[in-house]
């Protein structure tokens, strides 16, 4: 279990405050991407009429993981109690398997260097991963 | 044999050719950033002197003539996009008998890379470009796996 440090809280916060201004189209833009590039996560999703980036689906459901993030960055200091109830949603009812969250959260952070390449620098990139991939073990909390 | 279409072809082709070598602005190598976000790779480097911290890493002469010799094996399966897999028979057997790597790592390196390219290339990075990209790090890495026993 790699611990966030309060400096990489402050990174994660301040990248995310940059983030925060397009959520609109990130969310949808980071799930279109991933269902593109790792066709294996389009089976979670074979009840959509359509998956392409850009689709109304995509766009709708992206905005709403994309705000699971957000409340995730809210709740930095105690993950593993602040997502909860989105554990047992995503153990109980979506089932998805856990190896997804790290293909989500590297394609995340492809969107977030195409957009904002000069501030996800090395540093900013491993502060980042980290509070991702302890989002990703929150999430597994209920699983088993 | 690996399909390739002619948007993946040129796909990958344009994305060597625009890759940034130097790439001051930022330090975009992907090899320096990889030692950077997963520390733990810095185990197959103990005779590159100090990579104590970002600073230290990003402003190390011998990270940065690695980071060279990796693109520079990269550009090679580029060259071979054919074959991959026979171009980089030798260099499986250096990763797993010499140098001993984990080839776990070879991912971790791809992830950094792909970041890399992403910011390089900005919103040129589209979801079709990135899916080609994606295809060949999975290829490269395959190919960097075959001769491990």
């Amino acid at each position: 279990n790699m611990s966030l440090s309060e400096k990489d809280k402050a990174a994660v916060k301040a990248l995310w405050a940059k983030v925060s201004k397009s959520l609109d189209t990130f969310g949808g833009e980071a799930l279109g991407r991933m269902l593109l590039v790792y066709p294996q996560t389009k089976t979670y999703f074979s009840h959509w009429p359509d998956l392409t980036p850009g689709s109304n689906p995509v766009m709708v459901h992206g905005k709403l993981i994309l705000g699971g993030v957000t409340e995730a960055v809210s709740k930095i200091d105690n993950l593993r109690g602040g997502l909860l109830e989105l554990s047992e949603l995503h153990a109980f009812k979506l089932r998805v398997d856990p190896s997804n969250f790290k293909i989500l959260a590297h394609t995340i952070m492809v969107v977030i260097a195409t957009m904002f390449p000069k501030d996800f620098t090395p540093e900013a990139h491993v502060a980042f991963d980290k509070f991702l991939a302890a989002v990703a073990l929150g999430l597994s909390e209920k699983y088993r | 044999m690996v399909a390739w279409t002619d948007f993946e072809r040129a796909t990958i082709k344009d994305i060597f050719s625009k890759i940034d070598y130097e790439c001051n602005l930022f330090k975009c190598s992907c090899f320096l950033r990889c030692l950077i976000v997963y520390p733990w790779t810095q185990r197959y480097f103990a005779g590159f002197g100090n990579l104590y911290n970002a600073a230290a890493i990003t402003s190390n002469p011998k990270v940065a003539a690695h980071g060279k010799v990796v693109m520079q094996g990269l550009e090679k399966a580029v060259k071979n996009m054919d074959n991959i897999k026979a171009t980089f028979t030798e260099l499986s057997t250096l990763h797993s008998e010499k140098l001993q790597v984990d080839p776990d790592n070879f991912m971790l390196l791809g992830d950094c890379l792909a970041i890399v390219v992403a910011a390089q290339l900005g919103k040129d990075f589209t979801p079709e470009v990135h899916a080609a990209f994606q295809k060949f790090l999975a290829v490269v890495v395959s190919s960097l796996r075959r001769q491990y026993y």
